[in-house]
């Protein structure tokens, strides 16, 4: 069964929205044209046998030891702040706050 | 005697230590050429000449006081741009962090200073690693040195150039789908990318974390072997690290042949679709391979046919998580938003990331969106364990697998704006690799009609660094493809 | 009558007690002044990778264990995105589609418990401020290792909600998983709450409530909305699908979204954390580690030492309590004197001075050893208790103690017989009474001896030395 997928305006607008990017009109077009093509290439793939993704073969999570290192110096956590005031990051209030 | 800036690391590093010659004269010559050529072929996005000059000095009043040398000891090397130096700016060819200071070292950078390695600067990159021109960069393209016309490949286009220009013996790039060996491919030098993990990411500006792999470039398997032992292991900076294996450089002459070799060659990696004359290069390397007594043995890589597709879903998908982080708020360049906070991101995201990036995180989010996740990235991933499979297979009959690194040869800069389609297949026969995490390399092994260098790609098992490190290392004793300048 | 029943659902999350974050090794103290207990990886800096914790995974496993839930074999870390400033990486690290552990059930009361969904891990957010300068954000909070409780809809009232918590609560603390401390945000609560006919199957349109921030505020929000949702219902309406935001001071809860403008945080594994697999020996070896919990200790002090349940509650407040309690215990005392002794006095002491009984200056050994002295009669119950003040400041033992104090008993006749004859000389009235047959008035002579001895005289060898100086001074009847 190929994969159907509209590449409406309506879903561009959602993933810009979705990744805080602003995408102009003129740009829109080659996002479809990408997407269409991801998509073309997966419906090739329809009648593929996918394999399975075995945990047993995978690496293991290692844990570290529950040790406080001393933290980073202030003026270093704020060195590349765009704002900053008081030792906090300053952004734009929130509206929804 | 031989100018500096063309030995290779393993004699400068032995010059260093004999004194035949010091580190302090090593960087000079290194940054004198680089001063004097780089303008043309921008591979370096910033010198830090201070710094490498006071490491090189240390060096020598550490030689002058009989206290041990590190094996890179007075070695001149280039890194990427995507790898953090604590104090030192890292852009990832990237505005929106184009004046972005790191408070800390990237593992593979910190290794490597430890072994005696004098940084010289960081070199130009793709936006993010997202390209394979080093066109999407924000500072620029770099050109190719064999063609000032052509690009280097990318987004390891920089460290290429460097290495093809000879502005240093040694590049660090990373690959997470050939951004180091199609680079290497293109401008005519080596290039290694290890099995996944074998060296830590730890300060690697991360691209797709489940691909990403530090690798480096230089003109020989010598230097390459040096770089993996002193960069390899184990670090508890990067949970998806794994431990190294012996050291290459000691087993590096264990062959003086091929013989007992299976090299096998995946149909669907030297078929049609290729340029001819790429082909023609990887029959000279399979040919010299036979003569040196490797067997030549046919093998089939099914799921490849579908490599490209799922490395760019599952790319982008982990692309667009790990962009995620450039929001304005910590770091970065910001632009405000009349004073609201969404549109203060949303700006700072548009003017900060270029359009290729741009548009890869949308990929990206489409491919993670809800409703779409499970038939696209899911099914990636699924796609992704069958082609492991595929590898597995394969190895169960042979050594090491053969096939060109690129599908075509270097290309003029700008040809690709308006097909990025052709830009996508450009990865067709490194994705592969990087998607089952296996170690591979670029070696140069001839050219163009017009010259342009061109590549023979081989691929191993997992933690196999070395064998491919011999193959390629015999194979140098044996020929001369390596050894051809771009420049005087 | 109510014609509904009601149905709630809690989601609970609990700041694990750990020395360092969860991924990274900065200090896990969410206080102190902003931006003081931040690590490269908190501020989510390019290049960083997570460091994941042991302690946090093992603490996340005991408050599984401790609440019954199915610790899995393979758990996995995904990425849950959304922007928001308090978010440093644009990505949460949780787990979605395979928790730490499933199943599990907290005791309402004696009869009912509620089923628990799962129990996962994640990291927490940092804290913001809104201020007219614009929002400031403190990432000290970000990064603290967090699990998750989520319930299954089995509460059927806003006390049943309360009661849940405070049971939760209770388990967790004693086993030392959290402090869970609403107020300090060291445990937090969503709750769902839905109503439906009676005796119907299907649930209604259940309603999010947030912003509760006291076990107090999650009752009252919850009664608040059974009584909206009831209101609506009963007018015919629908209950829409939304979250709702709980204001203390008006009483009442507002809108905050609609379900369906439900975010999309397109989870998918952490590629740079592998799989958590945990090795049915490294649950048993927690499960050793977790020891007893509040009720089994209960029943056992139940069965053993016969103390009532109030008693009892006292003591199983805290596992160092019921510790102390049976190491004093383990001294061959009576359980009710101990229990008496621990709760009216022991208790207040460390109240009032915020000491843990872990370093209460009194011993168990000394302060079994100061019952004894009671017990046996070497010391008076007052006495006693003028001992066990004065040890609360010295490194003494009762004895030495009561010494000291010049509280130790006079049995010496010889010693007490001149303050005999002066009782019998200050109180002449009384001593004749005696001598008539009256005893009670022998009570205000002992009083004059005690009064003389400050209490240390023995009861007994008084009581014989008057009766024998009155005779004397009266000869025998």
């Amino acid at each position: 069964m190929p994969i159907q997928v509209s590449l409406d305006r309506a879903l561009m607008q959602h993933l810009a929205d979705l990744a805080r990017l602003h995408v102009p009109t003129e740009r829109q077009a080659v996002l479809r044209q990408r997407l269409e093509c991801i998509v073309a290439a997966f419906s090739t793939l329809q009648d593929a046998e996918d394999g399975h993704v075995d945990a047993a073969k995978e690496r293991q999570l290692e844990l570290r030891d529950d040790l406080a290192t001393p933290p980073l110096p202030l003026t270093t956590v704020l060195a590349n702040a765009p704002q900053h005031a008081g030792g906090t990051f300053v952004v734009p209030r929130v509206i929804d706050a | 005697m031989t100018a500096l800036w063309r030995l290779s690391a393993a004699t400068i590093a032995r010059g260093v230590a004999a004194g035949s010659f010091t580190a302090s004269e090593v960087t000079a010559a290194h940054l004198a050429r680089v001063h004097l050529l780089d303008a043309s072929y921008s591979a370096f996005v910033e010198t830090w000449d201070e710094r490498a000059l006071a490491t090189a000095a240390a060096i020598d009043e550490d030689r002058a006081m009989g206290r041990p040398l590190g094996p890179l000891a007075g070695v001149p090397v280039a890194c990427k741009d995507n790898l953090v130096l604590a104090g030192e700016r890292t852009s990832a060819g990237s505005r929106l962090l184009a004046e972005f200071r790191s408070p800390y070292t990237a593992t593979a950078l910190a290794r490597l200073q430890a072994a005696g390695a004098v940084l010289l600067g960081r070199t130009n990159m793709d936006e993010f690693g997202m390209g394979n021109t080093t066109e999407t960069s924000a500072f620029g393209p770099t050109r190719n040195p064999f063609d000032p016309s052509l690009v280097p490949g990318g987004s390891t286009g920089g460290g290429a150039a460097a290495i093809a220009a000879d502005f240093c013996p040694l590049a660090i790039g990373s690959d997470t789908g050939g951004s180091v060996r199609q680079p290497a491919s293109l401008c005519g030098v080596m290039g290694l990318k290890p099995t996944y993990g074998r060296v830590s990411r730890s300060g690697l500006v991360a691209y797709a974390s489940s691909l990403d792999c530090v690798g480096a470039l230089a003109r020989t398997a010598e230097d390459l072997a040096l770089w993996l032992d002193v960069t390899a292991g184990l670090d508890a900076a990067d949970p998806t690290s794994i431990a190294a294996e012996r050291p290459a450089t000691p087993q590096l002459t264990a062959r003086k042949d091929l013989r007992g070799l299976r090299i096998g060659v995946p149909r669907e990696m030297n078929g049609p679709g290729l340029d001819e004359e790429v082909l023609a290069v990887t029959r000279t390397a399979a040919q010299l391979a036979r003569q040196l007594g490797a067997e030549l043995v046919d093998c089939s890589l099914p799921a490849v046919a579908h490599a490209v597709a799922t490395y760019y879903l599952i790319a982008t998908a982990e692309a667009a998580s790990n962009l995620a982080r450039y929001d304005g708020v910590r770091f970065g360049q910001r632009r405000e938003g009349h004073g609201r906070l969404e549109a203060m991101m949303t700006r700072t995201r548009s003017s900060g990331f270029g359009d290729e990036v741009q548009l890869r995180i949308l990929l990206g989010t489409f491919a993670l969106s809800y409703g779409y996740a499970e038939q696209f990235h899911g099914r990636a991933a699924r796609m992704r364990a069958r082609l492991c499979a595929d590898f597995a297979t394969a190895f169960a009959n042979c050594d090491v697998l053969l096939s060109p690194t690129s599908p075509m040869p270097a290309f003029p800069l700008g040809s690709t704006h308006d097909d990025p389609l052709t830009l996508y297949l450009c990865d067709a026969l490194t994705v592969p690799a990087s998607l089952a995490g296996l170690p591979a390399m670029s070696q140069p092994f001839g050219s163009t009609h017009d010259g342009r260098p061109i590549g023979v790609q081989w691929t191993a098992s997992h933690g196999r660094e070395t064998l491919l490190l011999q193959i390629t290392h015999v194979l140098q004793q044996h020929s001369e493809h390596h050894l051809r300048r771009a420049l005087p | 009558m109510n014609a509904y029943t009601t149905v709630i659902g809690l989601e609970v999350h609990v700041q694990l007690a750990t020395q360092s974050k969860l991924f990274s090794p900065a200090p896990a103290a969410a206080l102190g002044e902003p931006n003081t207990r931040v690590h490269a990886i908190d501020l989510g800096l390019p290049g960083v990778l997570p460091q994941p914790n042991r302690a946090a995974i093992t603490l996340a496993m005991k408050a599984a264990l401790a609440l019954g839930s199915a610790v899995q074999s393979t758990s996995r870390f995904s990425r849950k995105h959304y922007f928001y400033p308090d978010l440093p990486k644009g990505y949460q690290i949780s787990q979605f589609a395979e928790p730490l552990a499933r199943g599990g059930a907290v005791r309402i009361d004696e009869t009912r418990s509620c089923r628990l969904h799962r129990l996962h891990v994640e990291e927490d957010a940092g804290k913001l401020t809104h201020t007219d300068l614009g929002t400031l954000v403190d990432l000290n909070r970000a990064g603290v290792p967090l699990v998750e409780i989520v319930s299954e809809p089995d509460l059927r009232s806003p006390s049943e909600a309360h009661a849940f918590l405070t049971e939760l609560r209770h388990v967790l603390r004693f086993c030392g998983i959290s402090e869970c401390d609403m107020e300090l945000g060291s445990m937090r609560c969503d709750a769902n709450i839905s109503l439906m006919p009676h005796g119907a199957t299907a649930f209604g349109t259940k309603v999010e409530l947030k912003n509760l921030n006291s076990f107090k505020m999650v009752q009252r929000a919850l009664e608040f909305e059974e009584r909206r949702q009831t209101a609506v219902l009963a007018a015919g309406g629908r209950v829409a699908a939304e979250t709702r935001g709980w204001n203390d001071e008006s009483g009442e809860s507002r809108p905050q979204r609609s379900k369906e403008e439900a975010p999309d945080y397109r989870y998918f594994d952490d590629p740079d954390l592998p799989p958590l697999v945990i090795a049915l020996a490294d649950v048993d070896a927690v499960r050793a580690s977790l020891g007893e919990l509040p009720r089994e200790r209960a029943a056992r002090y139940r069965e053993r030492f016969h103390l009532s349940d109030v008693d009892i509650a006292q003591l199983v407040l805290d596992r160092t309590t019921g510790d102390w309690f049976e190491q004093v215990m383990a001294h061959g005392q009576d359980a009710k004197t101990v229990c008496n002794w621990l709760i009216a006095e022991v208790l207040p002491v460390l109240h009032n001075s915020g000491l843990s009984i872990v370093t209460f200056p009194i011993t168990p050994g000394r302060l079994a050893e100061l019952l004894q002295l009671v017990a046996t009669g070497a010391l008076t119950l007052v006495s006693g208790k003028r001992v066990f003040h004065h040890l609360l400041t010295r490194d003494q033992s009762p004895v030495d103690a009561l010494r000291e104090l010049g509280l130790d008993r006079i049995l010496d006749v010889e010693t007490l017989r001149p303050l005999a004859l002066a009782a019998t000389a200050a109180l002449p009235e009384a001593a004749a009474a005696v001598h008539s047959g009256k005893a009670k008035a022998l009570d205000a002579l002992k009083g004059h001896m005690m009064r003389a001895t400050r209490g240390r005289a023995d009861p007994t060898v008084v009581d014989k030395l008057l009766r024998d100086t009155i005779a004397a001074q009266f000869g025998t009847p």
